[in-house]
């Protein structure tokens, strides 16, 4: 009877398409498990601002915060804070080619120098106490991979990669 | 990303996500569905023009949900297998005076919402009177009376 795609009752002139339906109600159970998958990801952070998208890596003394899932337009940061530093000024080098893929919302601190050159931008930024802090808040511009490799100091290179979604 | 292509995307989200929720999801405004009809509105709204309100994206954006609207509704009658797939089909939950209950369960309907459709549309008072109950592709539920009841 599942089978038969169509029967007719005798009585009303109706369709009773049972092999369909029957495949219809387990496509929306399906589809009820991913959509709940999507609201438990996204709750989560894979789509951005949730604990499973905040990253946080260390190259030597410097430690990079940024999250690991972000949206197109949509404000992010980017934290820099390096430790036992001995100089007054620490230059943090960046790619030209990250910063052409953002919008740059704010640096902070504001009294942060920016320096450009044929490949990155480099900013100076003042330490105290022996620690340095650069935050960037930026929008990233397009949807996809955004990478960087960003030197902070005399520090090995980091690698930041983000996910942005539209 | 391009305004048509926006609203080709939500267009498909939003056909999706009610095609999986089942028909009976807005089929009878709440005054909670209402107010969640409003929020689903205002964030489709957000998404599709993002932060461009000009007329011309208005005008896009427009035109091509009322074309794919207009499609859906032109590939409908192409077929019964794709009327199906895109409207599903009517679903009988009581035939011929017999209570389907797999069938109320799996449409998320309860016996006082078919009572209430039969007291509403006809003015019966009791299950007897109901000969074949239908929830229809629109999610709405279709009463046929018994002929001692007519």
């Amino acid at each position: 009877v599942a089978r038969k795609a169509r029967e007719v009752n005798d009585a009303l002139d109706i369709d009773r398409p049972e092999a369909f339906l029957k495949r219809e109600r387990l496509a929306q159970r399906a589809g009820t498990v991913v959509l709940a998958g999507f609201v438990a990801a996204g709750a989560a952070g894979v789509f951005g601002s949730g604990p499973v998208s905040e990253a946080t890596v260390q190259s030597g003394q410097a430690t990079f915060r940024f999250e690991r899932f972000t949206r197109q337009t949509v404000r992010t940061h980017l934290e820099i804070s390096i430790d036992s530093v001995s100089v007054p000024t620490v230059a943090i080098r960046m790619p030209r080619e990250f910063l052409s893929g953002i919008d740059m919302v704010d640096v902070r601190p504001s009294n942060t120098l920016r320096r450009l050159d044929q490949e990155s931008v480099l900013f100076e930024v003042p330490a105290e106490s022996g620690k340095a802090f650069l935050e960037l808040m930026y929008e990233p511009k397009k949807f996809g991979v955004l990478e960087a490799d960003i030197v902070a100091g005399d520090q090995p290179p980091a690698r930041l990669r983000q996910i942005v979604f539209f | 990303m391009n305004p048509v292509l926006r609203a080709a995307v939500m267009f498909a989200v939003l056909w999706l996500v009610f095609r999986i929720a089942g028909r009976r999801t807005l089929a009878e405004i709440t005054t909670f569905d209402f107010i969640l009809l409003l929020i689903i509105g205002d964030a489709t709204q957000q998404a599709l023009v993002g932060d461009d309100y000009s007329i011309t994206t208005a005008a896009l954006v427009i035109v091509t949900l009322v074309l794919l609207d207009v499609f859906m509704g032109r590939l409908a009658i192409t077929g019964k297998a794709v009327s199906r797939m895109i409207e599903s089909a009517p679903v009988i939950v009581i035939d011929n005076g017999k209570v389907l209950d797999d069938a109320l369960r799996h449409e998320g309907v309860d016996l006082e919402e078919v009572m209430m459709a039969a007291r509403e549309i006809h003015g019966l008072q009791t299950l007897d009177d109901i000969k074949y109950a239908i929830v229809e592709r629109h999610g709405g539920i279709s009463i046929v009376p018994t002929d001692e009841a007519r």
